[in-house]
């Protein structure tokens, strides 16, 4: 690959809209070239910009009731109910103070979001995962998956684990999950909270999936809510988490799309590795 | 309700409230009135914006199009792609080094309405409502090269946008930063 073609092709990798192998072999040149890894940042930068200024936009007071009040009657609950079905996300949630005196609207605006706020923490605090561990892990499996980062490109797990142990300067077990159908893609070492892990990418059924393990002696880090059935399916950040607890007694997490109910399968054969 | 997320995509495209409202409320009368056409079990976020954008393009466009709105053509884009590589050359400043120095809010919102309605309109789909190219793809009717060369070119000429926006204004940004 040349640098040519890299810049015809950071705008798709930085989307994410690039095929697993062709971003692989992107990050991989972009390790190798200051020029187009200051122009991936950059591409990435603006699009953090864009969003972080364009997003948060308020309705017009009043807007939501006249665009439903302009709708024919006959049908009203047509519409209501399945053009527009309601999104219960904080956003949007602003449209709902459309028809309060306008007195009132700023008080139960803030009402609203601290009955949000307040929700969303009993939400984390019932998954059992923080805010700031379930922030890591998704971020850092959107970069594994992109093929970013990656430390090494293994698809023999004992050479992984060989890798990461020296890196870790202590034992970090790299499952094999060949026998359910996952390829191992890389390894690289990686910060959950305050403590390194080892991160492993593997790719299952096309999807990328990357599993964070601890290395051995590590304090553990989300144990709560792992039940005596061994693992903990949660959702973070729109994504499929798992954590369990792995043979040596260390905390593991797994991320990506795949259903819970297909990584718990490859939990089962990751908990049982040493 | 989809109408937060409508109503930011029209504000930016049409560039002020009134017009935005306009496309927005044609754009759920039109949803209502072809609800039949709409597939249960697909994406009726992006069927909403399909609509969204093809009343933009069909009937409001046409409507508001005045002597003062210029379309830029691709020839325009390719000047202006040419002056963003130049920029980046010589001031090769991250977004964020530019938001750093002192830029405002109104620098990224102008950048954008000096786009192309079709540049902004992919760049806007693709960063803040999070469509892939395949979604922008059908929603625009044109195929998923053509947005992603929207994009690419599009980020280009923004980036270009806000670094003559910062080297015209140094005294302003240091004077702020201090």
């Amino acid at each position: 690959m040349d640098c040519r073609e890299i810049q015809e092709q950071i705008t798709a990798f930085v989307d994410r809209e690039l095929p697993l192998e062709e971003s692989a072999r992107l990050s991989e040149h972009l390790h190798a070239c200051p020029s187009c890894r200051s122009t991936e940042e950059r591409e990435r930068d603006l699009k953090r910009l864009v969003r972080s200024r364009c997003a948060d936009v308020a309705l017009p007071y009043g807007f939501a009731e006249r665009v439903r009040a302009s709708l024919p009657g006959d049908d009203a609950a047509r519409p209501a109910a399945a053009v527009l079905p309601e999104q219960r996300t904080g956003r949007s949630s602003r449209i709902a103070g459309g028809g309060a005196p306008r007195v009132f609207s700023g008080w139960l605006a803030a009402a609203a979001i601290g009955f949000l706020a307040i929700a969303g923490t009993l939400v984390w605090s019932r998954s059992g995962v923080e805010p700031v561990l379930a922030e890591a892990l998704v971020d850092e499996h959107a970069r594994f998956a992109k093929g970013l980062d990656l430390g090494i490109r293994e698809s023999d797990p004992k050479s992984a684990a060989a890798w990461l142990s020296a890196a870790a300067g202590s034992p970090v077990p790299v499952p094999d999950l060949r026998p359910k159908g996952g390829r191992m893609v890389g390894a690289q070492m990686c910060r959950l909270l305050t403590q390194g892990h080892g991160a492993v990418l593997y790719e299952v059924e096309g999807q990328p999936v990357t599993l964070f393990i601890p290395p051995s002696g590590m304090i553990e880090q989300g144990a709560d809510g792992i039940g005596r059935e061994g693992w903990k399916p949660v959702r973070v950040k729109g994504r499929n988490a798992v954590s369990w607890k792995d043979a040596r007694g260390g905390v593991c997490w797994a991320v990506s799309d795949l259903p819970h109910e297909r990584m718990r399968e490859i939990v089962t054969v990751a908990a049982a590795d040493r | 309700m989809h109408l937060g997320p409508l109503y930011r995509t029209a504000l930016r495209l049409t560039g002020n409230d009134a017009d935005a409202q306009d496309l927005v409320q044609e754009t759920v009368l039109r949803a209502f009135r072809f609800f039949d056409s709409f597939e249960p079990g697909t994406n009726c976020r992006a069927w909403l914006f399909r609509i969204l954008m093809n009343t933009f393009v069909n009937e409001y466009r046409k409507r508001v199009r005045g002597p003062q709105q210029v379309d830029l053509d691709e020839t325009t884009m390719g000047t202006l792609e040419s002056r963003a590589d130049q920029a980046i050359v010589s001031l090769p400043a991250t977004p964020e080094e530019v938001v750093s120095a002192g830029m405002l809010d109104g620098d990224l919102k102008e950048g954008l309405r000096a786009l192309p309605p079709e540049f902004r309109a992919a760049v806007l789909l693709c960063d803040v409502e999070e469509f892939s190219y395949k979604e922008i793809a059908e929603m625009t009717q044109v195929p998923v090269g053509t947005v992603m060369s929207r994009i690419h070119r599009g980020r280009r000429a923004l980036r270009e946008f806000l670094l003559r926006r910062r080297r015209a204004k140094p005294v302003r940004a240091l004077s702020a930063g201090a």
